[in-house]
């Protein structure tokens, strides 16, 4: 090899450490960037080697391989199921524990009022004919609905609540779904043209890992540059550069909440999506809605319904302090369990006359007669629809709403826990050091002063060399 | 496994919160005296405590509707004694003036007083307990008892709860006690008889009442005992429903209270934790190698 050659072989060398140097202030730009896999210049041997002589070789020093991403495959499949799980648990966990209408010891709540009421009852049981008394029940009865009316709204307030928050996400999956639709686009226009596209990929992987939080869209890879984007249920939201849109329907057969819906690219028509089949933020929130707090609306709709009927058949038997007025509702009567708690009141003559309060079980036996009172306090007592008395009602319907909220709980634990496992996995497989990239960036340095050195003497050699002549 | 800087600022982020988080916690328990605010806290004790809230008013209105009766069962028993008294009177009159050695003149004067006494024994049925009649049975917002001392209540009962689903009588059955139900002797009656007699000067009339008061007063006697049987019922029920109650308010605050030792300890610990974490993330997020190099 010549010593021009020589210089020439270092001169092109030298663009290798250049692009390394490069490689690491871009690394160490985006060491906090979301979704950015550390990227390395990789460098290999410049073949073919000159042959010197017989069997002798002298190389051509490097050449740049490749820019290369960082990113290990196994952890992040994991994650984007892990992203999926924690968005979903944590949304449950943010929606359900600011419900406080079911607290046990709520001042006003359902408990207390369902107390109260059978209290002023028994106080009215021992003197029947007290006008007093007979104001006291009405008073307790109207506390009783309305404990069971601010219950059953604070409920479906919450329900309204996810309505709007998951209306606002549905926005942002629809972005983000026509981003990694347009980003398959462009990937694929740069690795057909054969370049590689690696700060394109991270911006796609971030928009994955978001959709992944938001919706529950698992990635498929659909060939070397693109990704599909589907849902847990098999909807497809993104089939290589085409985006599927999502809106929202208010569902008259669920109390007007929205459904999530489907609108496929074909145009046909648009398909509500199942609670099941959606997962990540807006899955949690609508299972939060539609399981949790919709059961917890519909037992509280059924025990104010059974109550009211209950204490209403009893009453109907008794008679009025006239004597004579019979047949009378304590509660509005209500013609199903659907919305019975927001809808449950006392029936509008007795509040204005509480002595048609119906205690006496014959007709024109007198103000004393407390019969049919004691009658209306079993009711207290009495199983209803569900097999289980009021008291018993009350307890299961804590209960059960209790037990979602600290499954859901725990599981946003372990959820939160897995996912920052696995996230200190891809941050140690794909995660930028700044220790290393200095390092990374002092060697290459260190390369790139060398070669400049050998530059230099084959300079001063080739000068030597031209000084003969 | 490689650290990279984010890695270590995201744990400490994470760790930072999961310290503070802990330590709020255990500062509103201890704060609020509370374990149990949200059913999702503790599930089971919040629906077992739902049972004993509503026990609890439960007991409580059993306890006062019982008082109230004990009260009233009272009235009507120092009323039934002022009429005992009357009637042993008015037997005294009968005993002494159903003597023929007294004349027309003092029997028409002991009449008076006859007349006195059965008008403070009509008065004494007629007694008002707040509004109502407590002679009166069901009927008790009028008189039980005319002025000729005619009854026109009725012989009804009320019943009050000593325990859950377990009622006592809490009225008196004036019908059987004074006005001769139940094959018994009618009081006003028979001290109307007397007056009558007295004034007529009819001894053999007058002896008679002799036992006819007895059989009121045993009447009475029994219609006392009544009332003192039920007053102790109902007594009992108020000093077992206000046991009932207060048991109830420890078995709630056993299930939802705050155990302050137990919540102090852990404040003391989430402190001590959050501060260690604070000191570990501030001497870890010094060490770069960047300061190490010229």
């Amino acid at each position: 090899m010549d010593l021009v050659g020589i210089i020439m072989n270092a001169g092109s060398s030298l663009s290798v450490y250049r692009a390394q140097v490069a490689t690491v202030s871009h690394n160490i730009a985006n060491a906090n960037t979301p979704g950015y896999a550390r990227q390395d210049a990789v460098p290999t041997e410049t073949v073919p080697a000159e042959e010197i002589g017989v069997n002798g070789y002298i190389g051509r020093g490097v050449a740049l391989q490749g820019v290369v991403q960082n990113r290990d495959q196994f952890v992040e499949s994991q994650l984007n199921v892990a992203y999926a799980n924690s968005a979903s648990t944590s949304a449950q966990t943010d929606a359900l524990s600011t419900v406080t209408a079911l607290d046990p010891q709520g001042q006003g709540g359902v408990t207390d009022a369902i107390g109260k009421f059978y209290s002023a009852l028994r106080d009215l049981n021992q003197n029947p004919g007290d006008l007093g008394l007979r104001q006291a029940v009405v008073y307790s009865a109207q506390n009783l609905a309305k404990s069971f009316n601010t219950t059953v709204n604070s409920i479906s307030t919450a329900r309204t609540a996810i309505d709007q928050n998951v209306s606002s996400l549905v926005d942002k999956v629809n972005g983000l779904i026509a981003s990694v639709a347009d980003l398959n686009r462009r990937i694929s226009q740069a690795v057909n043209s054969g370049r590689s596209p690696n700060d394109l990929l991270d911006v796609r992987q971030n928009s994955i890992d978001q959709l992944a939080q938001l919706i529950g869209a698992r990635p498929v890879p659909a060939d070397h540059s693109t990704v599909n984007m589907v849902l847990p249920g098999g909807t497809s939201l993104v089939s290589g550069i085409v985006a599927s849109k999502l809106s929202i329907q208010a569902n008259n057969s669920n109390s007007n909440h929205y459904d999530v819906v489907f609108s496929p690219v074909d145009g046909s028509a648009s398909v509500p999506f199942k609670g099941t089949e959606l997962g990540g933020q807006i899955g949690g929130l609508l299972l939060s809605r539609d399981v949790t707090l919709g059961s917890a609306e519909t037992s509280l709709d059924a025990l104010a319904y059974d109550l009211s009927t209950a204490v209403n058949l009893q009453h109907r038997q008794g008679y009025a302090l006239d004597g004579t007025t019979t047949n009378q509702d304590l509660f509005t009567m209500l013609s199903a369990p659907s919305a019975a708690a927001k809808n449950l009141s006392v029936e509008a003559a007795v509040v204005a006359d509480p002595s048609l309060l119906a205690g006496a079980g014959s007709a024109n036996s007198g103000q004393g007669d407390n019969t049919n009172f004691v009658a209306m306090i079993a009711t207290e007592s009495a199983k209803l629809s569900n097999g289980l008395n009021v008291q018993e009602g009350m307890a299961k319907l804590t209960s059960d709403f209790g037990i979602a909220v600290a499954t859901v709980q725990d599981s946003a634990a372990f959820d939160k826990n897995l996912l920052s496992d696995l996230s200190n996995a891809r941050e140690s497989a794909s995660g930028v050091s700044v220790d290393d990239e200095l390092i990374h960036l002092t060697a290459a340095q260190t390369a790139y002063s060398a070669l400049t050195k050998v530059i230099t003497t084959t300079n001063t050699m080739l000068d030597t060399l031209m000084k003969l002549i | 496994m490689r650290v990279t800087e984010k890695m270590i600022f995201e744990n400490t982020i994470a760790q930072t919160g999961r310290s503070r988080e802990n330590l709020s916690q255990a500062q509103n328990e201890v704060a609020s005296g509370t374990r149990v605010q949200h059913p999702g806290d503790d599930p089971v004790a919040a629906a077992i405590s739902i049972g004993h809230t509503v026990d609890k008013a439960r007991f409580g209105a059993i306890g006062q509707a019982a008082q109230w009766a004990a009260d009233e069962l009272n009235a009507a028993d120092t009323a039934l004694d002022g009429i005992t008294t009357a009637a042993n009177r008015a037997k005294d009159i009968a005993t002494q003036f159903g003597n023929d050695t007294y004349t027309a003149t003092d029997r028409a004067t002991a009449a008076v007083e006859v007349n006195g006494l059965f008008k403070e024994a009509l008065s004494l049925l007629n007694s008002t307990y707040g509004s109502r009649y407590i002679f009166g049975g069901f009927k008790d917002d009028v008189p039980p008892f005319d002025s000729t001392g005619a009854f026109v209540g009725d012989a009804n009962v009320r019943t009050v709860e000593v325990a859950p689903g377990l009622y006592q009588d809490a009225s008196l059955n004036a019908n059987n006690i004074v006005n001769g139900g139940n094959g018994g002797v009618n009081l006003l009656q028979t001290m109307n008889a007397l007056s009558q007699a007295l004034q007529t000067n009819d001894g053999p009339a007058i002896r008679s009442g002799i036992e006819q008061l007895n059989g009121s007063i045993n009447q009475l006697a029994a219609g006392r005992t009544q009332a003192g049987m039920a007053q102790d019922s109902f007594q009992n029920a108020v000093s077992t429903s206000q046991t009932a109650a207060a048991d109830e308010t420890i078995k709630i605050g056993k299930l939802l209270d705050a155990d302050i030792i137990d919540a102090s300890t852990r404040l003391a610990s989430a402190q001590y934790a959050l501060n260690a974490t604070l000191s570990a993330a501030a001497k870890t997020l010094t060490m770069t190698l960047a300061d190490k190099l010229g």
